[in-house]
């Protein structure tokens, strides 16, 4: 017995509609996250840090998530309450 | 989903569901839908898009976070397909192989190599890429990128019989540069694919 890959399947998280704003553009009067279309800058979110905004070249793992898109961009504001001042995180409960 | 997160599955909290159905719903009759998320294979999402809304994901050292598709009400897959939305891992199917890891089974055989969309004989009266992608899902020979194991780190992919310009043009526009075709000769040096120039 063996495997065969046949087809990438993928999985998305999903949440409410009555929940709009928080995920869903261009609803975000509470600035909880934020949306930019193409070549929408925005601050960097979370992990990004520093470093040329996009690649367009990309080879990298880094590079290939970071590579320049005209696809729509979220930022999100993370609250992390627990996060260490190293920026590690504590270990799982 | 775990594997892309850092956080292993027997370490998460809340309420396992067997069935696509059953997140569906359970997510969509939340009685606290902003503190609700539940996890979703896309081509179930797309088809309830009326009754959920998906999040855009941000990875490990991306500058910002991303939704499967190009926009949050296309159906394009893009950023799948391109490495910007990460949560992803291959759909398998298992079967007795040979030495050479040729499907034994004749009849299994010409099952997963239409799903493939292998050439095979008798030809079907269908095109079986195109069912694939019409269920939601994103064929091999349509993604840029690939990992060698699930939550692993991307690289770049080139399919050895692509199929962006068909698959673009069954869920969306097709890019710019896709040419259609009727035969190799048009394609200028590429293979005419699916009624597209691929590269290849």
């Amino acid at each position: 017995m063996n495997t065969q890959y046949v087809l990438k399947g993928l999985f998305v998280l999903v949440l409410l509609t009555s929940a709009c704003g928080e995920e869903n553009p261009p609803a975000n009067p509470s600035g909880n996250s934020s949306s930019s279309g193409a070549g929408g800058g925005g601050g960097a979110g979370g992990s990004g840090g520093g470093g040329p905004e996009c690649f367009s070249e990309p080879t990298s793992h880094v590079e290939i998530i970071n590579a320049c898109t005209e696809a729509e961009k979220v930022d999100k504001v993370v609250n992390l309450p627990l996060l260490n001042a190293d920026g590690s995180l504590p270990p799982l409960p | 989903m775990a594997a892309a997160i850092g956080v292993p599955g027997a370490k998460w909290k809340g309420v396992m569901l067997d069935k696509s159905s059953e997140v569906l719903n359970g997510v969509a009759t939340s009685p606290s839908p902003e503190k609700t998320i539940g996890i979703l294979g896309a081509e179930i999402y797309d088809g309830n898009r009326d009754k959920v809304a998906a999040l855009a994901f941000q990875a490990f050292k991306q500058k910002h976070a991303y939704y499967p598709d190009s926009t949050a009400t296309s159906f394009d897959k893009r950023n799948v397909r391109d490495g910007h939305y990460t949560i992803w891992s291959p759909t398998v199917y298992l079967a007795p192989v040979d030495a050479q890891g040729t499907v034994t089974n004749p009849r299994v055989r010409y099952l997963v190599d239409m799903v493939l969309s292998k050439t095979v004989a008798p030809a079907p009266e269908f095109d079986p890429l195109d069912v694939v992608i019409s269920k939601g899902l994103v064929p091999d020979c349509a993604m840029a990128v690939t990992r060698s194991f699930e939550g692993g780190d991307l690289s770049l992919y080139s399919a050895p019989e692509p199929c962006g310009c068909f698959f673009e043009s069954r869920v969306g526009q097709p890019s710019a540069t896709c040419k259609t075709c009727g035969g190799d000769g048009e394609c200028g040096g590429g293979k005419c694919r699916h009624g597209f120039c691929e590269a290849k």
